[in-house]
Order: C-alpha cells, then structure tokens, then sequence
C-alpha cells in the first residue's frame, strides 16, 4: 500500500462522523495539540531555509512569470532589463539551451517530480497565466527583481479555458496517477445507486484555498564541478526532484547527474 | 521594487521639508504594511521614500472637550489597548481588532491606516486595466470578478472599496484629521478626507502634494455612546469585509437621541450613513424604524453583476446591529 493511500485511510479514519478508533485510543499524541519540533526556531526567525545557506559569490534570479492565460510571446524586451545595474544574464526562450521535460510526478521506481508538459524556457507558447518566461540574473535578489520588472512582453493572445466545467468535455483519464492506478472501484456503486431505497445526488463545491509556505519559494544551486550540482531545495520530496534536475540535462550546462541535497 | 532614495526624518517640519526636497514621486513610510507590498508588486513607484517612524507622535493625549488625540505614528496594537480609548471608544477598539492580524497591526500605524489602498485585485495587478493606477486605462474590474466592490458611491471609472476598519469607526465617531503639509497646518473633517472615484479614482484622499497627517481626533461629544462594530467576512479572521456597520446608539425617553452609522466594505471610502441617521433621529428605535433607515440609506445602491447581494447584507447588518444596541439600552 503506497504512502498517500495509507494518510488518506489513516485521515478518514480520524473523521468526526466515524466510530471511534482503535488506532486513536491507542496512540497518545493522535488528536493532540503537540508542538512542531522546529516550530519555535520557525516563528522566532531562527530556522534556516534553503534560501539562508551561506553559498560565497551567488547570484540571485528573479523569474518573470506570463500576464496570459494562453497564447505566444510575440516580442520580447530584454534590452532594459540587461542593462539594469548588477544584472549578469537575461535567459528568456530565445537564447535558453534546450532542456528535457521531466516526467510527471511519480513515486515509482523511477521517482520524478514534473508537474507539466510544457517546455518552460524552451517554448513561445503560453499555457497557463503565470509561466515563467524569462529568468533574470543579477548580483543581488533587489537587482534582479528589479530588472525582471523591466521586462516588457507583446503576446498575440488565444481564447482560454479557465474553468472546470468547461474543461471537464476534453478530459482524459490518465494511464496512472502517482505511479499509481487512476481508478479504484469498490463493490458495484453503479449498481448500489439504481437498486439503493434512496439516492442522494448534490453538488458541492469549495472556495479557492491557497497554499501560504512559511518558507519561500526559493532554491540555491551550487556547482561543485563541471558535473556536479548540489541544490539547496525547499522539496519534500528529494528523490524526485533530483532525478526530474537531473533529467533536463541542458547539455550546455552539465553532462552528468546531479546530486541534490535536501535542506 | 524600483530603486528609490532613502531619508530618515526626526521631526514633522523636516519630514515635510525632506518629502519636498525629494523628486516626486516621493512617499512618507510608517508601518509600511501596504506601501511595501505594493512597491514589492511594481504598483507604487516612489523616487524616494522619507521613514517617519522616529518622528515623535506615537502619544494618545486627552483633550479638553474630553475628546481624545491620536497621534500618526501610534501603533494600531497599542490604539485597540489603550484604557482611554477603550473606555471612551470601544468602538474604535472593536474595529482596529476587527482588521488584519496580531503581526500586522504591531506595525500598522493611525495615520498608516487611513493612507492604505483598495486591495481590488485588478489595482494589484499589473496586467490589468485599471483607472486607478493607471489613469485613463480602463477598469477590468467592471466585468470582472466584482464580488468584493463598491454599491454606493461609485464611478463609471472607479468601484473600489476602501479597506479599512479603523476608518469606518472613525467616520462613524466624527473625527477629525491634522495635517503639516509645505504650507502649514489644517485640520479636514473625516469625512472630506477621503474620496469618492468621481473623474479621479487615482486619487484616494484630499490631501495636497507633500501634506502628512500627524494626528486624529476624536472629540469628546463622542465619547461613551453605547456602540458596537460588525463585520461580515469570507473567513472569521484576516478577511476584508463584504460589510461591515459601525454603529452607535443613544435612546433616551424611548426615540433616538444621537445615532452614529457607518458602513465599511461598500464605498470607495468609509461610508457615513447620514441619510440612515436622519431617518431614525427623534424617533422610536424599533425594527420596522431600522429597516426603514437601512432602505433610505441603500435607496441609490448599484448592484454590479457579482455583488447584488451586498445589498441585501448590508441593510440586514444595519438593521441587527442597530437592534442589538436598542436591546442592549433596553436591558
């Protein structure tokens, strides 16, 4: 049984509306307001994420993040943005190497962690409003936020599908979902809804919930040679994202694996 | 975030005189809980910012009317605690607390509060139009996701809320605002300090060129009225409002001696409900008397495609507001 099967089974089984469980009686801290072991380092400043380790002569990218939903990047200006002070390198679709897509997220035996097929940095195209297309290099992170600000984008724009029902008609079930079967039946619910004395049949629907980290979404590579990277990775899951850097293999860059250390 | 020049100021007279001094555009810092943000977000430009957060008005002084001065740089944290204000106007106290969270109003300073920005998604967001920040460019809010903006008072141009708690219980208790600007001093009525977006949404106060607040009054004919803020959210805490009422009460031989009605969420600034007011004065405070305020006061109320039903929560919130002060003077 995966991982994720086990928390979800484990969840439903702490439900108000359940019996209560054994598992609960028998466990001490299962319910209990128990303090995180780094919580007070985290609200206090004291905690180190993976953006605070010392690294000597480290530049700092902004990334410039698409203002459509869908469409193509017609023009592009870097131009003010690179002659932004401090700023070492503008990396947009026109001049970024070509990099592999990693393969989606799976916990396989071959544990990836992409998160899409599109070929960010390597592509016109724009899928979603919010795609990084372009990177800015500066020597400190208030110079390359700046510069990224700089950057101006012409985008010949395409009619969106923004919403679930919308897309719903042109959904595919996938051939697994985390390395895992998309589907998992049990019993005969088909059967069970035409025979049952009652049928209940709602809609529910929940608001929009954003996932606010502590830590922000940052990252420090270091290169240890001409094939070895060590990143500094705000991930959970070191596996993945270690082969899935590894796998773009930008061969301009690196020509060997990658290591990845988790902070 | 731009590249801007940093001054420090000690006093009044030489904040105002550095924030001349500077290329416009230039901006006083206090708490810096919405200005930050939206210099981090490209929204707001300055060439130069002048820190007022050494100057000397962090002091809540008592006035001879029995009436209270605020100064500029007193925290929002310490304005909720103070034992003056919450035994003179627990209203503002409801209402400060009613706003943000712990961390944010430990920074936020009363003059801060009353210079924050509408937080319509389309101000904030630079690919969109919007009139406000970028004059003439549209308003993509119009047809837009327009669940959180204005009924009363808005413009072809304009349907941003103003934000504030504080503000609608400062409208509510008839404050008063000092400013030191190039020219001198002058006090503005806390109702005339704000704007409503008329031809000009990109401008949010009365404020002149380089004039910065350096106190609020309440006055004493304030003081002790029964009151009471409420405020209607998505979430029970660090949410704007949709509504909120702020609402003050005094019955005395069974008809309405003094009424103090404000409304947050709703307008392009906090909206003191006078028509609402003039409808209940010197008359008995009964449901049917508060439902007929709240319709008078609604009467010219705009319902956009998302947001009908402000309307019918805010003369819901008028009228339970209104009764629970009635039922409380009545115990």
């Amino acid at each position: 049984m995966s991982i994720i099967r086990r928390a979800v089974e484990q969840i439903a089984q702490v439900m108000p509306n359940r019996a209560e469980d054994e598992l609960q009686r028998s466990h001490r801290y299962l319910g209990q307001p128990i303090d995180r072991l780094d919580g007070v380092e985290k609200v206090t400043g004291a905690a180190r994420f993976s953006a605070e380790y010392p690294v000597e002569g480290l530049a700092h990218a902004s990334i410039v993040f698409s203002t459509i939903a869908k469409g193509v990047i017609e023009r592009i200006e870097t131009a003010a943005a690179g002659q932004a002070p401090g700023v070492i390198t503008v990396v947009t679709h026109l001049n970024a190497p070509p990099m592999k897509v990693p393969a989606p997220m799976s916990i396989g035996s071959t544990p990836s962690a992409g998160s899409t097929s599109v070929k960010i940095l390597n592509t016109d195209r724009v899928t979603w409003n919010g795609q990084p297309i372009a990177v800015v290099v500066a020597e400190t992170e208030e110079r390359a936020a700046h510069a990224a600000s700089l950057v101006r984008v012409t985008y010949a724009t395409e009619p969106a599908v923004t919403s679930f029902e919308a897309a719903i008609a042109q959904a595919k079930t996938p051939k697994d979902v985390l390395g895992e079967s998309p589907e998992i039946v049990h019993g005969d619910p088909d059967e069970a809804l035409r025979s049952g004395a009652h049928a209940v049949d709602l809609t529910f629907t929940t608001p929009p919930y954003n996932h606010n980290a502590i830590e922000p979404h940052a990252a420090i590579a270091v290169w240890t040679g001409d094939d070895r990277v060590t990143v500094y990775d705000t991930s959970q899951f070191t596996a993945g994202g270690a082969s899935s850097l590894a796998s773009l293999r930008p061969t301009s860059i690196v020509s060997a694996p990658l290591f990845v250390t988790n902070s | 975030m731009n590249p801007f020049h940093y001054v420090r100021a000690s006093d009044t007279s030489s904040a105002v005189r550095a924030l001349a001094d500077q290329a416009a555009p230039a901006r006083f810092l206090a708490g810096g809980t919405n200005l930050i943000d939206l210099m981090r977000e490209g929204i707001e430009r300055p060439r130069a910012i002048v820190d007022i957060t050494r100057l000397p008005l962090a002091g809540i002084d008592e006035l001879p009317d029995g009436g209270v001065r605020i100064g500029a740089m007193v925290r929002n944290s310490h304005l909720a605690a103070d034992r003056t204000i919450r035994e003179r106007y627990p209203l503002l106290s409801q209402a400060i607390l009613h706003g943000a969270s712990a961390q944010l109003r430990n920074m936020a300073t009363t003059g801060g509060n009353l210079m924050q920005r509408t937080r319509c998604y389309y101000f904030y967001d630079g690919a969109a139009r919007c009139n406000k920040r970028e004059p003439g460019s549209g308003c993509d809010a119009m047809d837009g996701f327009n669940r959180i903006h204005a009924i009363l008072g808005a413009s072809p141009l304009c349907i941003a809320t103003h934000p504030s708690d504080m503000c609608v219980a400062l409208a509510a208790l008839d404050a008063t605002v000092n400013l030191a600007g190039p020219s001198g001093t002058r006090t503005l009525a806390f109702g005339d300090f704000h704007r409503l977006p008329g031809e000009t949404p990109d401008v949010d106060t009365n404020l002149q060129p380089g004039e910065l607040i350096t106190s609020v009054d309440l006055p004493g004919s304030s003081a002790r009225l029964p009151s009471t803020y409420r405020k209607v959210r998505d979430r029970a805490s660090y949410a704007f409002a949709l509504v909120s009422v702020a609402a003050a009460l005094r019955v005395e031989g069974g008809v309405v001696r003094d009424v103090r009605l404000a409304l947050g969420g709703v307008a392009h600034k906090p909206w003191r409900a006078a028509t609402a007011e003039s409808v209940l004065l010197d008359h008995a405070p009964t449901p049917g008397a508060f439902a007929r305020a709240a319709d008078a006061e609604l009467a010219p109320a705009v319902p956009l495609a998302r947001n009908g039903f402000k309307i019918v929560l805010a003369r819901r919130v008028i009228i339970a507001t209104l009764s629970e002060l009635a039922a409380r003077g009545a115990r």
